[in-house]
């Protein structure tokens, strides 16, 4: 029916009306044409293991154990090495809060209105994708390359993880730069 | 096997992280699409559809209408990256760097057809090869080849490539109303 429309042989508009079938297949045929330049892009392999990690990461944590961190390294205390001279004026700050098997990097950077941020958290040694940070009041999820980004006017006065079955508490973290 | 979008979703809600990931792979197109649409770029639009993920997750107990899924991550998809649009605009902006004074959203159209590029591209993966070929060579060739070459490549007579394409559209009809799980 199609192709004899296309060359003209039958009175083709006619032929729809009275045909209910071959209008709806005439319609979906229009649709499908319709659509063939919408280009529809996939995200990146990594961008799409995030996604489906979601379920794992918000999942319940009714039952999870509630641990204190500690700060392992702090680019903040003692005395800073010449290599570090924009820490020592304040401008960076580099630290790893360790709880149990848990370690949590985090750089912080003063720029000339906010901070910025980029943290990672380990578990055993090996980047782990099962936590959520919690950066003052701010619910954080990690993004590429399981790195947490974000920026803030202020630093944040407690920082935490959560996952499945660990809520860890890093404590209070004084931003008052004590080496001038 | 065919499975319908509310069927997936029934064993989402029963908090199975391999449908989750089904649906992920069914609509991750068209929630990237989106945001890309609206001019985000790298890790602002990963972050965006990441977002758009996270809620419907998080409101998956009140979508009462999964056959609705896909539209309704247009919708929040759009919301999300029109506002990190303004808010990078007015990041530049602090910078005292030229941005655009506010967002031009991609048209309404656009948005729909991106939903059914993503349904029909859906569907045909469900189709058989030999009817995935014809389709293909029809309609989404480039460039664009006579019935009689199409016919020559696929080895068959030139007056059975007809019928066989309103056979395949009707399979393909019939996987879509399967799928939108009508």
């Amino acid at each position: 029916m199609i192709k004899a429309a296309e060359t003209g042989r039958i009175p083709f508009r006619s032929h729809l009306a009275e045909c209910p079938d071959c209008r709806e297949l005439y319609e979906l045929l229009g649709r499908f044409r319709g659509l063939v330049d919408v280009d529809l892009v996939m995200p990146p392999p990594d961008v799409m293991s995030r996604h489906s990690f979601i379920p794992q990461l918000l999942q319940s944590r009714e039952q999870a154990r509630t641990i204190s961190g500690t700060v392992e390294f702090d680019s903040w205390s003692g005395l800073p090495a010449l290599a570090l001279r924009d820490a020592a004026r304040g401008m960076e700050r580099r630290m790893r809060l360790t709880a149990g098997p848990v370690s949590l990097e985090l750089v912080a950077e003063r720029q000339t209105r906010h901070w910025e941020f980029t943290a990672r958290v380990y578990q055993r040694g090996r980047v782990s994708s099962g936590f959520i940070l919690e950066a003052g009041r701010k619910q954080l999820y990690p993004g590429r390359r399981w790195c947490f980004r974000w920026t803030a006017a202020k630093p944040p006065r407690k920082l935490g993880l959560r996952s499945a079955d660990l809520a860890i508490d890093f404590g209070a973290l004084n931003w008052k730069h004590s080496v001038s | 096997m065919r499975e319908s979008v509310s069927v997936i979703w029934q064993r989402v809600l029963t908090g199975s992280s391999e449908d989750w990931t089904k649906l992920v792979t069914r609509y991750a197109s068209l929630v990237y699409s989106v945001v890309l649409r609206f001019g985000l770029t790298g890790d602002d639009a990963a972050d965006c559809a990441q977002q758009t993920w996270i809620a419907l997750y998080k409101s998956r107990e009140s979508i009462k209408d999964p056959t609705r899924l896909p539209s309704w991550l247009i919708r929040v998809a759009s919301r999300k990256a029109s506002r990190m649009v303004r808010r990078r605009a007015k990041e530049l902006r602090a910078l005292g760097q030229l941005a655009a004074e506010s967002t031009v959203p991609p048209p309404e159209d656009d948005l729909i057809r991106l939903q059914e590029r993503a349904q029909l591209n859906h569907a045909f993966e469900h189709l058989d090869d030999r009817c995935q070929e014809v389709l293909r060579a029809v309609f989404f060739a480039a460039p664009k080849k006579s019935y009689a070459e199409i016919a020559t490549d696929m080895g068959i007579p030139v007056n059975s490539l007809g019928p066989t394409r309103i056979r395949c559209i009707k399979k393909l009809r019939r996987i879509l109303e399967d799928l939108e799980g009508q």
